[in-house]
């Protein structure tokens, strides 16, 4: 005998897959006795009946809580729940009044959405009383006759009698041959005006029988008892990850030009430029779903630039003093200086301001359970905050001049289209926090000055920021 | 799809109260849902009460079927939801214990084959004689193929209970079985 215990599901298995025994014959009978109420023939039952509403559970169960009163519900939530209970009594009364008449009428909860399970089998009991005071209190086609006839259900365990007092319909002739009642009970002469005592302890009895409570009748077993109730679905965690996320570093600007450049222009060139170092900030919004990253940021970057630039200027070499009996002391007037131009080299530090829009996606790499990477590709749209830069002063300008400004930094548009990529590596300091690393790499798309001796001319940045995200 | 235009002629002959579409459903299906009956009672006596209570819920609301799956797994369902409900209700109100030394009741039983022998009846017994709790976990794990999760869904009892409430019958169950293969042993 083996004592895996696998084997042991497989050998009921095995026999249990094809077994078929042939259950008693009175099985079918009962249900076929059964059936005799609920399908085929048209029974005054059964047209009493089809007009029974069905109160919900929750109908119930909501009543019970309101009833029981929390008490963290404050004044004016019971004043609200109690009206909302009344109201809905109401309409309960006003369906039960209509044909509320079984005892499976009180107890129809447990239903699900493909099967009901009646647990009871004491259906046709007629709520005579209700009958009778509601065809007092509202007027309705049915006169003040009821007919009265015993009506038995057949079941397995309990087995109901009771006189059953339905009113006379109007244009249905009552016999034997047209009106097949339940179980085939001929009907009695309508006599019958009075709840009988009997009845009463029938009644009595179903309801001290009763398996659930009386009261709020769904709460204490509408989970057990109802097998098919769904369970209650939990939300899935969501695989969306939605990080925000601060960020600053430094970067190193130098420019790319598209032509080679002659020995003169490199002369100039080289004493003129000056790699730029610049620094960056901003904000980013990150979503990562199935280990892709979307990323939109907002930047602030600042590009250094130390510039020479020339200069005109004019060197007085006369002047000639005019002296007024008015003003003892002495100025001058241009009109009487001698003058000569001059071409003076400057450096100037001039800070390039740009704010961009980034986009970039990349692939989340789990290195570890604290580490990941992520390599991004994306672009930017920046534009230019600040001045333009500076410009040679006016006046003729020299060959000299011209190279010079040729090949200076100053920017002469304000949009900037750059792409870029960057590794991202992040550590996870905590739950929600995680602090990041990522060195990048950007160039410029659009020229800049195209019409230049230069020809076109890019910005290209290599730079790395640290950030710190906080995860939702 | 001959069976499909059967079984559909069928259910449409009982959704009008056609006796002989009620008589010949019953038919078709009654042995293979009394082994299931059986299966999740503790005797053919309840299993006959279980199988007439879940055909009555079977015709009561065949109109509720939608043809989405099988009419024998929906038939099926329902037998098991009735059985597993009569437990529920019994065990609500009677508050039996789980716990009884379903051992001891083995033990006075000497009519089990060997299990080389065993006929499907003798096994049904075994399965019959576990508390009911272990039963109806025992049948819905080993034979229906649910997993501990729906379980705990179906009865209201947490996965780990389902797990160890399976464990638990599946020692009785070999213990039974041992015992009987003792039994038969000595009386060689």
């Amino acid at each position: 005998m083996s004592s895996d215990k696998e084997h042991i599901d497989d050998i009921f298995k095995n026999h249990f897959e094809d077994y078929e025994p042939t259950p008693p014959g009175n099985v079918w009978s009962r249900v076929k006795s059964g059936l005799g109420n609920s399908n085929g023939e048209e029974t005054l039952y059964n047209k009493f009946d089809k007009h029974q509403p069905q109160p919900p559970a929750w109908v119930w169960a909501s009543l019970s809580n309101i009833l029981k009163g929390r008490q963290r519900i404050k004044l004016y939530k019971r004043i609200a729940a109690a009206s909302l209970f009344f109201i809905t009594l109401g309409g309960l009364i006003a369906s039960q009044f209509a044909a509320s008449n079984t005892i499976d009428s009180l107890f129809s909860f447990e239903k699900d959405d493909n099967v009901i399970v009646k647990t009871r089998p004491i259906k046709p009991v007629i709520a005579q009383q209700q009958i009778i005071n509601h065809s007092n209190l509202v007027s309705h086609p049915y006169p003040k006759n009821y007919i009265s006839y015993n009506q038995t259900q057949p079941t397995i365990k309990n087995i109901i009698t009771s006189n059953v007092m339905l009113p006379v319909l109007e244009n249905v002739s009552l016999n034997n041959n047209s009106i097949l009642l339940n179980n085939e009970v001929p009907v009695i002469a309508p006599e019958v005006m009075d709840i009988q005592a009997p009845e009463i302890s029938s009644l009595e009895s179903i309801f001290a029988s009763a398996t659930v409570p009386i009261l709020a009748p769904g709460i204490p077993n509408f989970p057990q008892n109802n097998f098919n109730y769904k369970a209650p679905r939990y939300k899935k965690p969501s695989n969306i990850e939605i990080n925000i996320e601060i960020f600053g570093g430094v970067a190193n600007t130098f420019r790319n030009v598209d032509r080679k450049l002659d020995a003169n222009v490199a002369s100039i060139r080289k004493e003129s430029e000056k790699a730029s170092n610049g620094s960056q900030w901003g904000i980013k919004f990150n979503i990562i779903k199935n280990k892709l990253s979307f990323t939109n940021g907002l930047t602030v970057s600042q590009y250094h630039y130390t510039g020479t630039y020339v200069f005109q200027t004019k060197d007085i070499v006369n002047i000639h003093p005019y002296f007024s009996t008015n003003n003892p002391k002495a100025f001058i007037q241009e009109d009487y200086f001698d003058t000569v131009n001059h071409n003076k080299n400057k450096n100037v530090l001039t800070t390039y301001k740009f704010i961009s829009l980034n986009t970039s996606m990349g692939y989340v790499i789990n290195a570890s359970k604290r580490i990941s990477i992520i390599p991004t590709i994306g672009v930017s749209a920046g534009y230019l905050l600040s001045d333009l830069g500076p410009k040679l002063n006016a006046g003729k300008p020299t060959e000299y001049t011209k190279m010079v400004e040729a090949n200076s930094l100053s920017l002469n548009q304000r949009m900037m289209i750059s792409s870029a990529i960057a590794l991202k590596v992040n550590f996870k300091l905590c739950t929600h926090i995680k602090l990041g690393v990522e060195p990048y790499m950007s160039s410029q798309i659009n020229k800049q000055e195209a019409t230049s001796p230069l020809g076109g001319q890019k910005l290209t940045a290599k730079g790395v920021n640290l950030s710190l995200s906080y995860k939702f | 799809m001959s069976n499909f235009n059967e079984e559909q002629e069928l259910i449409d002959g009982c959704l009008i109260g056609n006796h002989r579409a009620q008589e010949a459903l019953y038919s078709k299906y009654a042995a293979k849902m009394f082994g299931i009956c059986l299966r999740y009672s503790s005797s053919r006596m309840e299993a006959e009460d279980t199988l007439h209570e879940g055909f009555m819920a079977v015709f009561e609301t065949l109109e509720r079927f939608e043809a989405r799956g099988a009419f024998e797994g929906w038939v099926r369902r329902i037998m098991i939801n009735t059985a597993l409900k009569k437990y529920k209700r019994e065990r609500l109100y009677q508050m039996m214990d789980f716990n009884a030394d379903v051992m001891s009741e083995s033990a006075n039983e000497n009519d089990f084959s060997p299990l080389q022998k065993m006929q499907t009846d003798d096994l049904i017994k075994l399965v019959q004689k576990l508390a009911p709790g272990y039963r109806n976990i025992f049948n819905l794990y080993a034979i229906e193929g649910y997993n501990h999760r729906e379980i705990g869904e179906v009865l209201g009892i947490s996965e780990g209970t389902s797990k160890s409430q399976m464990a638990r019958a599946r020692v009785l169950l070999q213990a039974m079985l041992n015992k009987q293969y003792d039994n038969e042993y000595e009386q060689r």
